[in-house]
């Protein structure tokens, strides 16, 4: 489904990417783990085609990244894009007519849960509403593949259960799920698989339960191991 | 989520607390489990283990899955008595390693042990 083949990223001559291969397949969700900097929001950015000039192959179902591949992702950023004028309604407005796979009635029901208003404006909303509110956007479409970039960041550990709950509540167990975190010990046990990322290097792409036997060790405890400083 | 430790895979972690409530009477005979999904976000975890819990635990006899309606449990009475005691002697040979490894003698052990099991069983 996704494929990377070689791919370099410099910002400058900065190596913010270097020579990453991957292939990740559906039916997955995939941890995207790394320190600050390691190069998660950059490889997700070139998923999401935001950034163009890079190196190597990238094909996301036989396509080069493009509008084909921007239709089948659900992208969350890792910091909000929706105007602070806006409110919930004029986001689930412009959701509707952007997405085609958009379900208002989903989103409707898990604004409920999440116990948002709707009708709250943007600059009104702590930050912990917002990456709420966005996460019900963003798994309110039925895609072929989600990128969540650091959807725990921002809220507290009650909440971090809550929205751990909506996703894989949501989540089309056909698809692929690729979430990048730092908080790997809050969210590891929703992963079939770990890409551990390095100053743009990938260290390691395995699953969790083979790291468990291999290493004895959960993937928290591994990533400590890894990336001592 | 700190109902897991590290050392185990989630899995196997997950099939221990099945057999647990199959041994307990919680989940009796013919009992049907909540689905995949429900499993998942109930332990929150990820759904393909949860998944590969139910077949392994399907495997080795203690749940049977009916292609209709979901799953259930399938172990027998002889099959609880045999996993119960597989269970006993699996911690109790835990316990005797690690109280061999500071020292402790046979003698201590069990009657700490009864003491406990007087002081649990009558409560003041």
């Amino acid at each position: 489904m996704i494929e990377i083949q070689g791919l370099s990223k410099y910002y400058g001559k900065t190596r913010a990417l270097s020579n990453v291969t991957l292939s990740l397949q559906p039916g997955h969700i995939i941890g995207l783990c790394g320190p600050n900097g390691s190069g998660k929001t950059t490889l997700i950015k070139v998923l999401n085609g935001l950034l163009n000039d890079y190196q190597g192959d990238v094909r996301i179902d036989g396509h080069e990244v493009g509008a084909h591949s921007k239709s089948l992702i659900s992208y969350l950023p890792d910091q909000t894009y929706l105007a602070g004028w806006m409110n919930g309604e004029h986001a689930i407005k412009l959701f509707k007519d952007m997405y085609q796979d958009f379900d208002e009635a989903r989103m409707r029901e898990l604004l409920e849960k999440l116990k948002l208003n709707p009708k709250q404006p943007m600059k009104t909303m702590s930050k912990g509403m917002k990456e709420k509110f966005q996460l019900a956007l963003v798994m309110s479409r039925k895609a072929m593949i989600y990128i969540l970039d650091e959807p725990i960041g921002g809220v507290d550990p009650a909440a971090r259960e809550l929205i751990l709950n909506t996703i894989l509540e949501n989540y089309n167990p056909n698809s692929i799920l690729l979430i990048s975190t730092h908080l790997i010990s809050d969210i590891e046990t929703i992963f079939d698989s770990v890409i551990f990322l390095k100053e743009g290097e990938v260290m390691l792409h395995d699953e969790v339960d083979n790291l468990r036997t291999t290493h004895g060790k959960s993937v928290d405890e591994l990533f400590r191991e890894v990336f001592k400083c | 989520m700190d109902q897991f430790i590290s050392e185990k895979p989630i899995y196997v972690q997950i099939m221990e607390l099945i057999k647990k409530d199959i041994v307990s009477g919680k989940l009796k005979l013919n009992d049907p489990i909540s689905s995949v999904r429900e499993l998942a976000m109930t332990y929150q975890v990820n759904p393909n283990t949860v998944q590969r819990a139910l077949s392994e635990c399907e495997k080795e006899g203690y749940l049977r899955s009916d292609r209709t309606s979901g799953r259930y449990v399938s172990a027998d009475e002889e099959t609880v008595k045999q996993l119960k005691e597989s269970m006993l002697h699996e911690w109790v040979s835990s316990l005797v390693r690690q109280c061999q490894d500071i020292g402790l003698e046979e003698h201590q052990v069990c009657e700490l042990i009864h003491r406990i099991y007087q002081k649990e069983g009558n409560p003041a």
